[in-house]
């Protein structure tokens, strides 16, 4: 693979580009998905191709194809020459110019313990059917769900300015949903998706099966439960719930290329603008956000971002300041930034790595504060675990959020169970509400592997880790009418 | 990939295959796709993939392995990989044969001059708009797609089905400091997208958003533009499933045959529209789809059916349908807009998502573009907001619906005249 990246950037230096570089990709996925008791997929897959980029007179130009010889990379270097020849049309100014990054020579591999396709796919299937079958064992479960992925991306990276990186990485997850109807009602209730860069030891450490029955019980629960009296109350949200809120409206909305329009006409720009770094009060004192692509176990923990730059931590907001974005080499010196933040990832050989959420995180209390601790300084309020509905503006402000389960909390105490709870808020006046945070025993890296962004869409993977935290008078409703 | 490379394929794999049957899927796509924002090409993309999946059927269990890679040397031992899963996986107790061999009308979509825009022309016309907006103090970004898109199905029992068609995709969002315009169209026919006229509308409505205010939450008249309307209402044809219906777990568990909509509303899909064609069938399993009415003078008619639901229920297998039409009226927008006395006019919408499945229950933003209409014109913007509501509700409270457009290449939907939409919350733009 080594060779073809060599002849890759040679045939683009003899083109005259000013910069290119090349990604090899082979990639295997299985993915196994449970319906009842009927595998609906069982799917073994493999991915292999090359994406090209080519900057020429300061615009790019990006080719791709899945059959990886010399003969069809030297003609994807071409095509992408004169692609960008193309682009170069509408320049304007200067047009591209990267950050610098210095050349490595690197092979960063994700430590696992177990290699997940070393586990028998039987195992993987059965492990499923075990926790259907379980599910579907308690009265009023209509369905059940379950689904597993296990994927290794091996990937080689080089660069006109020497870089030849190799990243061999491991990605594991695994979830379940139970359906209940009861009474021409319905509820769902669900074992959150929980993926990490590990191996199958993450799996095992899940006790998928174990929490099984008790999932069930809960959606059953779901539909005898009260709605939420309307109106602004407490809240005190957990990890998983909280890492969807920490991706809409703090991880999105620090992405440096939306801020500078790149997206406008899909995914949408953002509310944090350029003169917002280092004085805008993006919330309570409380929150610490950190971006970290060096977090052991974290999605985006690649050693090197699909441009080759190294994997980097740095404060996005600190003590409720914001501080800084995460970005490319492309947009980082459009606000004067003298290195990208190796935030740029592509779906696949074929299409062009983009501005994407890092391992962004909320840092747990330096204390050792208690979920229990939380709930009790709370009159009126209300306890939400997991994900549920989410929603929010182009410019991420004006938010909506459901949740998975939902507990009220009265005089203190976690008390009966709720549902179809949703709340409002827009986000600096969220997080400017967020007063209390637990401690670092209750803080949990939950991810996402299917964030959605660029036009047609791509999906990149990020953890967004959270511990418990509460958040003082949001506006609740009832999702049902 | 043409319908002689799958016929080819199939029958190597029968040749070399040791369990019951085989199928062989082929989805392709050869796409050039150009980006610009802040008035300037930020990408400019050629991208060719070939995904191949072959399911192995050993008695009552299956196994599927995919690969992009079409050599024989490749298929071959995809097949053994299929193979080997579907031999060591569990039966599955919904288990259904593949297809017999069953006769399928192709729809002929495809043009030359789609596959064959380059990114140099498509540069020569973003240009062109970019000067435009600079003219107007405007800022721009979008997209310009085209490409060839072909997707075949066969099993080793004879039925083979192949559909292939071409795409132009262009779409525009223009920017003042305080309000954007959006507008698109798309089409297999590079001679049906007017790039100008796209341009115009996103001006227009630009400048028509200037100095926005903010509006009390609460139920208000709307015109759902038909950008809107096709951004709502597949939200509702993803729910309609038959199984999941008799399981009690969505909105139209026992509401086959009644009434769910207003008298008016007709909404159908057909893959053989001639002004919103698809894909004649189901690229997973080689299933037929033909003109399947969802409902008819707002009454329920048919639900989608898997050929596993359909067996045990005795029902006809009814697939997925890959295009909504939605019939209209005979008014344009303009003129629906000139016959209203007080509304709002709704752009589109933004990050949809189900609240609740069994009410229907959705939320989103509007986005780019949110005018108060009096007597007959527009007179004002308002800052974005928040809906909560369902396509049911919106579906019993049409005054009127105007002629139909297609959009995205899928909905061919008209602009709707609601008595009531639930605007929930605003936000600061």
């Amino acid at each position: 693979m080594k060779d073809l990246c060599l002849e890759a950037m040679n045939t683009a230096l003899n083109l005259g580009v000013d910069y290119a570089d090349i990604r090899i990709i082979n990639q295997r996925d299985q993915m196994i998905v449970i319906l009842d008791m009927s595998p609906k997929q069982i799917n073994d897959e493999e991915t292999v191709g090359f994406g090209i980029r080519v900057l020429k007179n300061g615009a790019w130009g990006f080719a791709s194809a899945s059959c990886v010889n010399k003969e069809n990379i030297n003609s994807i270097v071409k095509e992408a020459f004169q692609v960008a020849i193309a682009s170069s049309r509408t320049k304007e100014g200067k047009g591209v110019i990267l950050a610098s990054e210095p050349a490595y020579q690197d092979y960063f591999k994700t430590p696992i313990e177990i290699d997940p396709f070393t586990v028998n796919m039987n195992d993987k299937i059965h492990l499923l059917l075990e926790i259907n079958k379980k599910i579907l064992n308690v009265k009023h479960i209509a369905k059940a769900f379950s689904r597993l992925r296990v994927t290794r991306r091996d990937q080689f990276f080089a660069s006109t300015e020497g870089s030849m990186v190799e990243t061999d990485i491991y990605t594991v997850s695994a979830g379940y949903t139970a359906v209940s109807v009861k009474g021409g009602d319905s509820q769902d209730r669900s074992f959150q998706d929980y993926p990490l860069n590990k191996g199958w030891e993450h799996i095992q450490s899940l006790n998928l099966l174990g929490n099984a029955e008790r999932i069930a019980e809960e959606a059953v629960m779901k539909i005898d439960a009260d709605f939420p009296k309307e109106g602004k109350k407490d809240l005190v949200l957990d990890p998983a719930h909280l890492s969807l809120t920490i991706h809409e409206s703090v991880g999105h909305a620090t992405e440096l290329d939306r801020v500078l329009g790149y997206e406008a006409n899909f995914a949408g720009r953002s509310f944090v603008t350029t003169e917002k770094k280092g004085n805008f009060r993006y919330g309570s004192e409380k929150g610490n956000f950190i971006a970290d692509n060096t977090l052991p176990g974290g999605l985006a923990t690649t050693g090197y971002d699909d441009e080759g730059v190294k994997c980097q931590r740095w404060d996005i907001i600190k003590d409720g300041i914001f501080v800084d974005y995460s970005s490319t080499r492309e947009v980082a010196p459009l606000i004067g930034e003298k290195r990208s933040r190796g935030s740029a990832r592509a779906d696949g050989y074929y299409n062009m790595p983009i501005n994407r959420i890092p391992n962004l995180y909320l840092m747990p209390s330096g204390d050792d504060t208690t979920p229990e601790d939380l709930i009790s300084g709370v009159e009126d309020g209300i306890l939400i675990e997991g994900r549920g509905s989410f929603s929010i503006d182009q410019m991420r402000l004006n938010f909506q959020f459901g949740g998975d389960a939902f507990f009220e909390i009265k005089n203190g105490k976690k008390d009966k169970m709720l549902r179809d709870v949703i709340y409002q808020s827009i986000t600096p006046e969220f997080w400017g509400n967020l007063d209390a945070i637990s401690g670092k025993d209750y803080w949990e890296p939950r991810g996402f592997r299917n964030c959605g962004k660029g036009e047609p869409m791509q999906v990149a993977q990020m953890t967004n880790g959270a511990p418990y935290a509460r958040f003082r008078k949001i506006n609740v409703l009832r999702g049902k009418s | 990939m043409k319908m002689d490379w799958l016929s080819e394929k199939i029958k190597l794999l029968i040749k070399n295959k040791s369990v019951d049957e085989i199928t062989l899927r082929v989805v392709r796509e050869s796409q050039n796709l150009t980006r610009f924002a802040e008035n300037h090409i930020i990408q400019n993309v050629t991208k060719k993939t070939n995904d191949i999946y072959i399911t192995a059927f050993n008695g009552k269990s299956t196994g599927t392995a995919r690969t992009q890679d079409t050599s024989e040397e490749s298929l071959l031992r995809n097949l053994k990989r299929a193979e080997e899963i579907a031999i060591n996986s569990p039966e599955d107790p919904e288990f259904i044969e593949p297809l017999e061999p069953i006769e399928i009308n192709g729809v002929d979509r495809y043009f030359n001059n789609a596959r064959d825009l380059t990114p140099e022309e498509k540069a020569e016309e973003i240009n062109k708009i970019k000067k435009e907006a600079v003219a107007k103090g405007m800022e721009i970004a979008g997209q310009y797609l085209n490409g060839e898109y072909s997707v075949g199905f066969a099993n080793s029992l004879g039925h083979i089905a192949f559909h292939q068609h071409t795409l132009v995709n262009f779409s525009i969002t223009a920017m003042l400091d305080d309000s954007s315009g959006y507008a698109g169209e798309a089409d297999e026919n590079l001679d049906k997208i007017n790039l100008g006229r796209v341009a115009d509308i996103a001006f227009t409505k630009a400048s028509l958003g200037k100095n926005p205010v903010e509006l009390t939450t609460g139920e208000y008249p709307v015109i759902l533009e038909a950008q809107a309307i096709a951004d709502f209402i597949p939200f509702l044809k993803w729910m309609m499933d038959r199984r999941a219906a008799d399981e009690g777990y969505v909105y139209f568990s026992g509401r086959l045959g009644k009434k769910i909509a207003s008298e008016n509303v007709n909404l159908y899909s057909d893959p053989y529209n001639f002004d919103n064609p698809s894909e004649p069938f189901v690229s997973e399993n080689g299933l037929p789809l033909g003109k399947i009415v969802w409902i008819e003078n707002g009454v329920l008619k048919n639900l989608q059916t898997s050929r596993y639901w359909a067996k045990k229920k005795n029902l006809k297998p009814i697939g997925f349908a890959t295009n909504i039409i939605l019939e209209g009226g005979k008014k344009s927008l303009e003129e629906m807009i000139k016959s209203c006395d007080d509304a709002l006019l709704i752009t589109r919408l933004w990050y949809i998502r189900f609240v609740n499945r069994m009410d229907l229950n959705l939320t989103g933003m509007t986005r780019d573009g949110l005018y108060k209409i009096k007597n007959g014109e527009i007179v004002s913007a308002f800052k974005n907001m928040r809906f909560n509501d369902s396509p049911i509700r919106l579906l019993n409270s049409v005054a009127e619906f105007g002629i139909p457009r297609r959009i995205q290449g899928y909905c061919l939907v008209p602009p709707v005249f609601v008595k009531g939409f639930k605007l929930s919350s605003t936000t600061l733009f």
